[in-house]
């Protein structure tokens, strides 16, 4: 006994150096990476995870006075080919600017449609957005950057931070099961007796708990993909409308141009719309877990320092020692199912937009001129794989 | 993994690429054989322009008006592309990229990858995103790692026999459940993006060489809408892919890179190059109760911040895995239909690519 004792109080000064290293690099107060008021800001002293040139959109403007300069240029060069077929007596010449010149203006339409229409269409969104916000207590989005900053908002917590949450309570549960179903009491006065151990059969409880993890951890990834899949979108697909009123000025890259400017109205207009209704819950989820086991919910400014959290977890499981285990699985298992339940209304809304943009691709794109987006594309191959 | 990722820049453009030296360039070597074969097909239908009134035959002659204007045409084309492929290999897109904001620090003048035209640019990207794939990598090994250390907290107390003891694990177990399949999939998308790299790598070659056997194979009636088929996927593979990696890419990498600056350290969270005795240094700490008792933020707000981090550049890896080559290649396929449609012979990519494999 002296000797473990020694042998302990040895591996203790070993140990003291390292561990009272104050070593906060790895916990640093830092910062929220989902912050999605930040996440989806166009102010310049907004998000810092893009570029200041993104964030100002000043590059997209300038590409979008890029594009008009390129549509003008083509203008000037169809009045010179119109021109030359009047001098040369070329019918074919003189179509063919006239052509080009309707085309034109069907490009400056465009630009003029999207541009414009945005501001109509956020009246439409804020219509579309009281219906489905009836009842949850929240403001309908107005804009696209807050319709994008509020998908990114209802994603967070009804995924992400649960995910998280549930995955440390799971942690700290097990522990804290195993701490008290490997509890053995024994009376062996002289070498021999016996060994109990009475709370054995709480270990059941962790075999529920085993479901719960990969859940967990398949929420909060999945709905920080989601996520940065929007952040993405938001901040990369503008690019894809200019290119593509740029690529419609010519002739030859036209249906391509078609097809960019598609690829923008699908999925940066129609997807977060569509999806937005999905991620709208008419309930709040309240997690009895974080504010026992003293866990903050991110920006709560309450949050208590460090002892909270060992206090709170013991506190929960105090409970434990009056054998109500049943009880307690029993809530445990709801408040997941609750949770599971938001889980799959978010997944679902994200298939059904993500189906519908895709469908919306095909119209836009057949409307200006696009065959490949038509329908037999990338998607339907990968989909529906040759018989 | 340096070997595999070191001397790209040799493998890649080895060969120059500049306006200089046309006869010799790989890259515009098709000029003068278009060139000669369509003054051949010229003086062809001149002969039987001149042939066809002592013949009687004034189709004919009708004929080879419209053969010599079409060679004309295609002549008017090859110089279109002569001057479109010096402008590729002699511009720099990193300036006016660098304007947009989507230019990795990685991809500057520094950079071991020379940026001197689009295809650099576009390979220095990918090279960039395969090298965060691997950062990736490691810190899933490391917390792997971490997650099945074998820490255990026994209390035991008694004497004479008489007494109890519990003993309960700390780690999660988790590590096979989540992370080895996590590292196998990341290892396996490197391998899909290590395909992209050979792609890039190759696309130079495959635009001077379709452009020119697509040129060349339309000096002839006979295989003028082949050509029109093997130019526009030339332009396509040669141009329009590149462009798309540079910008999506590019997205990707400046954002990876400014996460890593908002978080206030440039590479200790991704592990990368880790030794044990740094390791112990920063993870054993965890488990001092001194850590928490000091931390004048909620223990839980500070996990997260560095949950959020950790989960934030995984999930940007794994759009750029999963989501943007789908972006990429649907945008190319479309481009390459619609605009081979536009010059008589529709040809799609994908479809190309799926039969392959």
């Amino acid at each position: 006994m002296r000797k473990q004792i020694l042998l302990a109080a040895v591996l203790a000064i070993l140990a003291m150096p390292i561990l009272s290293a104050s070593s906060t690099s790895l916990l640093p107060s830092g910062q929220n990476l989902f912050d999605c008021t930040t996440l989806f800001s166009n102010s310049v002293n907004g998000a810092n995870l893009v570029s200041p040139q993104i964030n100002t959109y000043s590059s997209y403007s300038g590409l979008l006075s890029i594009s008009l300069i390129i549509v003008l240029m083509m203008f000037v060069l169809m009045g010179l080919i119109f021109v030359l077929g009047i001098a040369f007596k070329w019918d074919t010449l003189k179509n063919f600017a006239k052509t080009e010149y309707l085309e034109g203006f069907v490009s400056i339409l465009i630009i003029l449609l999207i541009m414009g229409g945005v501001a109509a269409f956020n009246g439409t969104m804020n219509f579309m957005g009281n219906l489905f916000a009836v009842g949850t207590g929240t403001t309908a989005p107005t804009t696209f950057q807050t319709l994008y900053s509020s998908l990114c908002s209802n994603i967070f917590q009804k995924m992400i931070l649960p995910g998280f949450l549930t995955y440390i309570w799971i942690d700290i549960n097990k522990l804290m099961i195993n701490l008290i179903s490997s509890l053995t009491i024994t009376i062996q006065p002289g070498g021999f007796g016996i060994a109990i151990q009475p709370f054995y059969g709480f270990s059941m409880i962790n075999q529920l708990l085993w479901l719960e993890g990969p859940s967990s951890i398949f929420m909060l990834v999945g709905g920080a993909m989601i996520i940065v899949l929007l952040f993405v979108i938001y901040y990369l697909f503008p690019l894809f409308l200019f290119l593509g009123v740029a690529l419609r000025t010519f002739p030859w890259t036209r249906a391509a141009g078609g097809a960019f400017i598609a690829l923008f109205i699908a999925f940066y207009i129609f997807f977060p719309v569509i999806m937005y209704p999905f991620t709208v819950s008419y309930s709040q989820y309240n997690s009895p877990s974080s504010s026992a086991l003293g866990i903050c919910n991110v920006g709560n400014t309450q949050c208590p320092s460090g002892i909270g959290v060992f206090l709170g977890s013991f506190s929960a499981y105090l409970g434990v020692l009056d054998l109500d285990v049943g009880y307690t699985a029993y809530t445990n298992l709801v408040y997941f199912s609750q949770i599971l339940l938001y889980f799959a209304t978010n997944v679902f809304g994200l298939v059904i937009s993500l189906l519908i943009s895709y469908e919306i691709l095909g119209i836009f794109g057949s409307l200006l001129g696009s065959r490949s987006v038509k329908g037999d594309s990338i998607f339907k191959k990968i989909l529906s794989p040759k018989k | 993994m340096n070997l595999l990722f070191g001397n790209f820049s040799g493998f890649l453009l080895s060969a120059a690429c500049s306006m200089t030296s046309i006869l010799s360039s790989p890259y515009t070597f098709w000029f003068p054989i278009v060139v000669l074969a369509a003054i051949t097909v010229i003086l062809i239908a001149i002969v039987i322009g001149m042939l066809a009134p002592l013949l009687g035959r004034n189709a004919l002659g009708s004929w080879a008006r419209i053969k010599a204007y079409e060679e004309i045409a295609t002549v008017v084309l090859a110089i279109i592309f002569l001057l479109f492929s010096s402008m590729l290999c002699s511009i720099n897109p990193a300036p006016a990229v660098s304007s947009i904001g989507i230019l990795p620090s990685e991809c500057s003048a520094t950079s071991s990858v020379p940026v001197d035209n689009l295809w650099g640019l576009a390979l220095c990207n990918m090279h960039t995103f395969n090298q965060h794939i691997t950062d990736v990598m490691y810190s899933v090994y490391w917390l792997n790692f971490i997650q099945d250390l074998p820490l255990q907290i026994t209390i035991r107390g008694g004497f004479s026999g008489i007494g109890l003891r519990s003993t309960a694990g700390l780690s999660t177990g988790s590590g096979d459940l989540y992370l080895t399949p996590l590292f196998s999939l990341l290892f396996a998308e490197l391998m899909v993006s290590m395909l992209q790299v050979v792609l890039l790598a190759a696309a130079p070659l495959l635009f001077s060489f379709l452009i020119g056997i697509g040129l060349i194979a339309r000096a002839f009636g006979i295989t003028r809408t082949f050509g029109n088929a093997m130019i526009a996927l030339g332009i396509g593979i040669g141009f329009i892919y590149p462009l798309l990696v540079s910008v999506s890419y590019g997205f990707i990498n400046t954002t990876f890179s400014n996460v890593l600056s908002a978080a206030g350290t440039s590479g200790i969270y991704l592990l990368k190059d880790l030794s044990f005795s740094s390791f112990l240094a920063i993870f054993l700490p965890l488990f001092s109760p001194t850590t928490y008792l000091s931390a004048t933020v909620g223990v839980g707000a500070q996990l997260w911040n560095l949950v959020s981090l950790i989960v934030f550049l995984f999930s940007i890896v794994g759009i750029g895995l999963i989501f943007i080559p789908l972006l990429n290649f649907m945008i190319l396929d479309a481009f390459v239909v619609d605009f081979s449609s536009s010059l008589g012979q529709r040809i799609s990519f994908m479809e190309l690519l799926t039969n392959v494999i």
